[in-house]
């Protein structure tokens, strides 16, 4: 969707969306999740190598807290027959019930790419790391 | 219900006119060895009550085993409504000693071009099965190779009773070799008196009812097997044919299958679609008379299951469960059971379509 | 999960209408705490050193990242199902769970010794007795299955006898990765004691190792491939029972296959029957089609339910199978593929909800339809 571009004359109506301070940068280390109490099940805020993503925590599988789950790399298939190796350890999530993995910058699932948890944004503004789009 | 030209039956087993004949197709020392007969000794079909012996009484000759009459084969398969047969002779089950099973398996196929598949098969009726022995896979894939420039072998076939499971990393040269000619691989389950393991993951059952009602569900060890090695992911012209039925527990099994597969991503990446996505691609069922919901939701359950992709229509002549292709489903559309009755095996034998009468 | 609505059930009252009874949920049993329970001379004999020594701790073929729900590990540590006062919290308070059939998957079996397996079976059950259908058991919402070794039926009818009138013991629990099919004469002792005392025969499959794994074809290699293959233990024992006539020998026998889903039983129903059809006379004890025999003698769980595409197909083999009759939730906690009941209430017909999740189960495992209200009421 493209924005029109900002016409100076008249005002363009903001949608507005609230947003809440999860906390600082350094309170979140790389690796952390942090679930913030909001919405129906909550929203986990991720630090992955210093950038900052954010899972509802639910699954859409079967409801789980998804969020509760284990941070870790995706295993993918080697070269050859019977080879297998971890990649991208650290931006994939397993979810604490039935171990469905998702690419926890965008939500989607692995086993099937058509189905992705809802996302926020995450900003970080002066240090603090705001989760936006409630 | 007379012959149609286009109705392909997928499986039929012709048979020695007597046990030793094979042996003319041996040379030493295997022809000098003894190995079994070619009927099943465990689990043996009653003769004194239903089904009354392995065979139907009809298809005994006056000479010869069942199946063994090229003549009175014919008539019976008129009779069924079968146009072309796709010829499955079962070997002598599994045997201790390799190299004599891959003997037994060279002399079944030299035997079988030699009197179906020869001079006396003018009008194309029949085409055959390439008998290779898994228990030997080098030796497998050469018998595969000796044959499969020959347009009258379609298919390659392995018993149902195994060792190991068809996916496992042993058999990769058969079916590499299968693949690579374009040939589906069959399997099913071989009569003998052999090293067979138990027929059900609890032992042995008493009664022959209750073998005959399991046994053709084990297709889901080799089934399971194959998509979880990755062997359709490896070989992605491979086909398997399971030629003992079983389809009508295909669905439900499958579907478990699909349910832990995100869980074993870790164990298996190399599955890259969920399993029952393989099912179109690699995998075809013979029919079997005794499968199949009742009347009233064979409709529904069909189409539920997709029956109309996966299923190839199969006599099983000369054994008492032969099923006439006018008996396959008689109440599905006509275009479905053109499917089963043909179009599926067509296409996966890529056999010509049929001469008008 | 999620937010919990107003329970119109719950009231003033002192009594709570049931609404659902799991019929599948494991608590943990530490061999430590179980040791105490194990009779002599095997305690002594067997438990005297390292009990890593002698217990298994990881089977094969375990799904391969985790068999347990990773949040169902209790705040004080231990292992998923082991603190009492969690699992209250988790299945029955915030799942919702009026009553809660408990199988117990530890001790492992012993399948090369059936005596030794008799006896840390005799172990867990009077452990099971003083402890989750005991002190843990004053909100009276929990039932158990005693377990038995098939394999010495002398002891496993005395450990039935012993139990039976016990309040909270409603089943019998036996591996179904068996090394005969259990309709056979062997186990007929084991099976009318059952019936006799009005107990329900509960199957569920542990993965025993050993020749009791061993397929058709030899060992598979992966868990994803077993899994697929667990309803053919099943498929065994039903056409077993069935065609050895066993149910003309115990009209009142009952069973109940636990954790093995419900897919497979239509095509299991219409296989057997058309077989009966044909070659019945082989089997002149057996009077009906097996399809009767199966859905007035057994039932299934609805754990673990498939999730086939489209989803109405799944309503289809509901309706073949006549769910409404045979069906009856299971939870499986706290295992990895837990079902949660609220999740499962929507997606079941609605005609046939109250039946699956507790009628069925309600008069299979002979529990009432009301139960006192309790303190776990008072916290939702």
């Amino acid at each position: 969707m493209t924005q029109a571009e900002p016409n100076l004359a008249t005002e363009r109506p903001v949608k507005r969306t609230e947003s809440v301070v999860v906390g600082r940068v350094e309170e979140l280390p790389p690796g952390s999740v942090t679930i913030v109490p909001r919405g129906k099940f909550g929203i986990g805020v991720y630090n992955v190598g210093g950038s900052f993503f954010a899972l509802t925590n639910y699954c859409l599988h079967r409801g789980a807290p998804l969020c509760r789950g284990q941070v870790t790399g995706k295993v993918v298939a080697g070269d050859g027959p019977y080879e297998s190796k971890m990649v991208g350890v650290g931006e994939f999530l397993r979810c604490p019930w039935h171990g469905w993995e998702f690419e926890i910058a965008t939500g989607r699932a692995v086993a099937y790419p058509e189905k992705a948890i809802r996302t926020y944004p995450v900003l970080v503004e002066n240090g603090t790391v705001i989760l936006e789009g409630l | 219900m007379p012959a149609r030209a286009d109705v392909i039956d997928a499986s039929v087993h012709p048979l020695v006119r007597q046990p030793d004949e094979l042996r003319e197709y041996m040379a030493e020392p295997w022809r000098s060895l003894p190995f079994p007969g070619p009927h099943r000794y465990l689990f043996p079909t009653p003769t004194g009550v239903a089904p009354y012996g392995e065979y139907r009484s009809d298809a005994r000759p006056d000479k010869g085993l069942p199946g063994s009459d090229p003549a009175l084969m014919a008539r019976h398969l008129d009779e069924l409504g079968v146009g072309t047969a796709v010829l499955l002779p079962l070997c002598r089950g599994l045997l201790p000693n390799v190299d004599l099973g891959s003997a037994v398996c060279a002399a079944t196929n030299d035997w079988l071009k030699a009197n179906w598949l020869g001079p006396l098969n003018t009008e194309g009726r029949y085409v055959g099965t390439i008998r290779v022995n898994p228990e030997d896979p080098a030796a497998a894939a050469r018998e595969i190779e000796r044959w499969a420039g020959d347009p009258a072998f379609v298919q390659v076939g392995v018993p149902l009773e195994a060792h190991r499971p068809y996916g496992q990393r042993n058999y990769t040269p058969i079916w590499e070799a299968a693949a690579r000619h374009g040939l589906p691989v069959a399997v099913h389950s071989e009569p003998g008196a052999g090293t067979d393991f138990f027929s059900t993951p609890n032992g042995y059952h008493r009664h022959h009812i209750e073998y005959h009602a399991l046994f053709p569900a084990n297709f889901i060890y080799h089934l399971s097997s194959l998509i979880a090695e990755g062997v359709f992911e490896r070989l992605p012209e491979l086909r398997f044919v399971f030629a003992d039925g079983g389809f009508d527990v295909l669905m439900p099994l499958m579907w478990r299958m699909d349910l832990d597969w995100p869980i074993s991503r870790i164990e298996v990446p190399w599955v890259s679609r969920k399993p029952s996505d393989y099912l179109r691609d690699h995998v075809r069922f013979c029919t079997a008379k005794l499968e199949g919901a009742p009347p009233e939701i064979r409709t529904e359950w069909f189409e539920t299951a997709g029956g109309a992709d996966l299923l190839m229509y199969a006599s099983n002549y000369p054994h008492w469960s032969t099923m006439a292709a006018g008996e396959f489903f008689p109440q599905l559309p006509e275009d479905v059971r053109a499917r089963v009755l043909c179009g599926n095996a067509r296409e996966l034998y890529r056999l010509p379509e049929p001469t008008p009468v | 999960m999620g937010v919990q609505q107003a329970d119109p059930r719950t009231s003033a009252e002192a009594t709570v209408q049931v609404k659902v009874v799991d019929c599948d949920v494991h608590p943990a049993l530490p061999t430590d705490l179980l040791l105490e329970y194990i009779p002599e001379p095997w305690r002594t004999q067997f438990y005297s050193g390292q009990l890593s020594e002698i217990e298994m701790t990881t089977p094969v073929y375990i799904p391969p990242v985790q068999t347990l729900r990773r949040d169902a590990v209790p705040p004080s540590g231990g292992m998923p199902g082991s603190d009492p006062a969690f699992l209250e919290k988790q299945l029955l308070r915030d799942g919702g769970v009026d009553f809660a059939q408990l199988i117990f998957l530890q001790p492992r079996p012993k399948p090369t010794h059936p005596a030794l397996e008799s006896a840390i079976f005799a172990g867990m059950n009077s452990f099971m007795a003083d402890t989750w259908l005991g002190r843990h058991n004053r909100h009276g919402r929990y039932r158990g299955a005693i377990r038995v070794s098939p394999y010495d039926p002398e002891g496993a009818v005395r450990e039935i006898d012993r139990w039976a009138g016990h309040p909270y013991i409603n089943g019998v629990y036996v591996v179904p990765e068996a090394s005969a099919p259990f309709g056979q004469p062997q186990f007929l002792p084991i099976l009318e004691a059952t019936a006799r005392h009005d107990l329900a025969l509960c199957m569920h499959v542990t993965r025993t190792p050993g020749m009791r794994l061993l397929t058709p074809v030899g060992h598979p290699s992966y868990h994803v491939e077993i899994f697929a293959q667990w309803p053919l233990y099943f498929f065994s024992h039903i056409a077993s029972l069935v065609f050895e006539g066993v149910f003309e020998t115990l009209p009142n026998l009952r069973i109940v296959c636990q954790e093995a889903d419900f897919a497979w039983v239509p095509a299991l129903m219409w296989r057997l029957d058309n077989e009966w059809r044909q070659l019945g006379s082989q089997v002149p004890h057996v009077k009906r089609a097996p399809s009767e025999y199966i859905r007035e003698h057994f039932r299934f769980t609805t754990q673990p339910l498939d999730e086939p595409v489209p989803s109405e197909s799944l309503l289809k083999v509901m309706d073949w199978l006549e769910a409404d009759r045979v069906l009856m939730f299971a939870s499986d906690y706290p295992h990895y593929d837990y079902d949660d009941p609220q999740w499962i209430l929507p997606r079941l017909p609605k005609p046939a909800r109250d039946r699956i999740m507790f009628e069925n189960a309600c008069d299979f495992f002979r529990l009432p339809r009301t139960r006192p209200r309790d303190e776990i009421d008072e916290a939702r």
